[in-house]
């Protein structure tokens, strides 16, 4: 019944005949045990920090000598400019993104200096007509103010090693250069993941890493983002000696995202929270223990974490 | 507004890689008679086709956080499949040796293939071959996949795969002749 040429169109038709195998046996057993079956957190996040840890330790290390940069960075705890919309009300506007070399962590009003978050449920974001964004504490040592769009570890979010989480929401203008950027605000924002990480890709002065999709975070599916701080970045030579991603409101020069050091990574979920853009930033450097940025990313990446419609 | 929505599976995958078990439940369902189908034409024996198969869905939910492109899901779980395959395979000799016997490289005159060639010799050629012979045709001629998705399956190169089925078909061209072989010699006699 076969020559030789007929073999794979033989074996083709041998394969699919008889074929009565019925699984719903096995498909039982198998739920049965799932309950008993953890699943494993997603790793490819802790995996790639791994790698950039690895790689770019002399860029962390080249960070720490920038003191004024440092200061700037210091803004990422508390500065409204870097940190969204959330009530800071001790801020005044006129101070937004200004580098404030005088500042110290004892004199910055948002972050509380008598302890940390307790562990558990945190509302990360309750600015009114925003996106309510709850989140878990995963662990001790954790600062930031109830509703006010950050998170930080050990009240230290400066090169080389500290790391905190921001936390945007809504349309962003991101600019065209990030470090000419007074002159390259788009005139249109992005109001789309894909508008954002569009612009992204095509901002200058930037470093990207890979894209991912399908993250999911509280339930809303977004695409995970790199970003990179160039190590060669001359923030002097930059307008008002700021390098910036992105800013919410360009007309008043509000809750912008500016950059803290030369190596800065920036890991980013880009979302859509029921149409709104959602935005969280988690920015660290090279010198920042692993296990660091691996709990921000616990905080929010849990299946805890809820975002509630106003 | 999900991104990756290529269709209602991607959905459930996103949602059970959320640990969302009725999404599970409905992925697996869909697949169970179709990865006990590959798991026993690999394995030649339906008790570790469906131990393979219910080690597979358990990886599948298990990892299912790690799978980074929810679209790619189908061949990631064949690739979980086929290393339960491998791993049940391994863990007993029932499946039958995992060997050649004879070089697949062997020319093989056109005529022989020209005789009869009955279920029962397929059988018996196909359990001669090595495991990842019969990997790569249950996968390219009862999957149907194109080669480049037989690749990835497997996570080896196109060549490579393109070179593994080769052999297969070769590999068994020659266990089917080896199997005519003594037929014709004692009709000879």
């Amino acid at each position: 019944m076969s020559t030789e040429r007929d073999l794979p169109r033989i074996l083709q038709a041998w394969l699919h005949e008889d074929a009565h195998e019925y699984g719903d046996r096995v498909l039982d057993s198998v739920l049965d045990l799932l309950d008993s079956t953890p699943q494993s957190p997603a790793s490819w996040l802790a995996r790639r920090f791994q790698i950039m840890n690895n790689n770019l330790v002399r860029y962390g290390l080249a960070a720490a000598a920038v003191v004024v940069v440092a200061i700037i960075g210091y803004q990422l705890i508390g500065g409204p400019n870097v940190g969204g919309p959330g009530p800071s009300p001790s801020v005044a506007p006129s101070e937004a993104g200004e580098p404030t070399p005088s500042a110290s962590a004892s004199a910055e009003p948002s972050i509380p200096a008598d302890g940390s978050l307790p562990e558990g449920p945190f509302t990360l974001w309750d600015a009114p007509g925003d996106v309510a964004i709850t989140v878990t504490i995963p662990g001790p040592g954790w600062f930031g103010d109830e509703g006010g769009g950050m998170l930080v570890k050990n009240q230290n979010a400066d090169p080389p090693d500290g790391a905190g989480l921001i936390v945007f929401q809504g349309p962003l203008y991101v600019y065209g250069d990030a470090c000419h950027w007074s002159t390259t605000t788009p005139d249109t924002p992005a109001t789309t993941e894909g508008e954002l990480i569009r612009a992204l890709e095509a901002q200058t002065s930037r470093d990207g890493g890979p894209t991912h999709q399908g993250w999911n975070i509280g339930g809303s599916f977004g695409w995970g983002v790199e970003l990179d701080v160039p190590e060669d970045a001359v923030f002097e030579d930059c307008d008002e000696g700021q390098l910036r991603s992105w800013v919410v409101d360009p007309l008043l020069d509000t809750n912008a995202r500016y950059h803290q050091a030369p190596g800065q990574i920036d890991e980013l979920w880009v979302g859509d929270v029921n149409g709104v853009l959602v935005v969280f930033d988690v920015a660290y450097y090279a010198g920042t223990p692993r296990e660091v940025v691996d709990e921000l990313w616990i905080a929010v990446d849990h299946g805890a974490t809820t975002f509630e419609m106003p | 507004m999900p991104i990756t929505v290529e269709g209602m599976d991607t959905d459930l995958v996103i949602r059970a890689q959320t640990g969302d078990k009725g999404a599970f439940t409905a992925l697996a369902a869909a697949r169970v008679d179709r990865f006990i189908a590959v798991s026993h034409r690999i394995l030649r024996d339906l008790a570790l086709a469906e131990d393979a198969t219910q080690q597979a869905l358990l990886s599948i939910w298990r990892d299912l956080p790690q799978l980074r492109d929810p679209a790619r899901f189908d061949a990631w779980s064949y690739r979980l499949l086929v290393r339960a395959c491998y791993a049940e395979a391994g863990r007993t000799r029932r499946a039958g040796p995992n060997i050649h016997l004879l070089p697949a490289d062997e020319p093989v005159a056109a005529d022989r293939l020209s005789a009869v060639v009955d279920r029962d010799q397929l059988e018996r050629g196909f359990r001669r071959l090595s495991l990842d012979h019969r990997t790569v045709i249950v996968l390219r001629y009862f999957l149907d996949l194109p080669i480049e998705e037989v690749a990835e399956t497997l996570g080896i190169p196109i060549g490579t795969a393109a070179s593994r089925l080769h052999h297969a078909i070769r590999g068994l061209r020659a266990a089917l002749d080896a199997d005519a072989r003594p037929a014709k010699q004692a009709g000879a006699r």
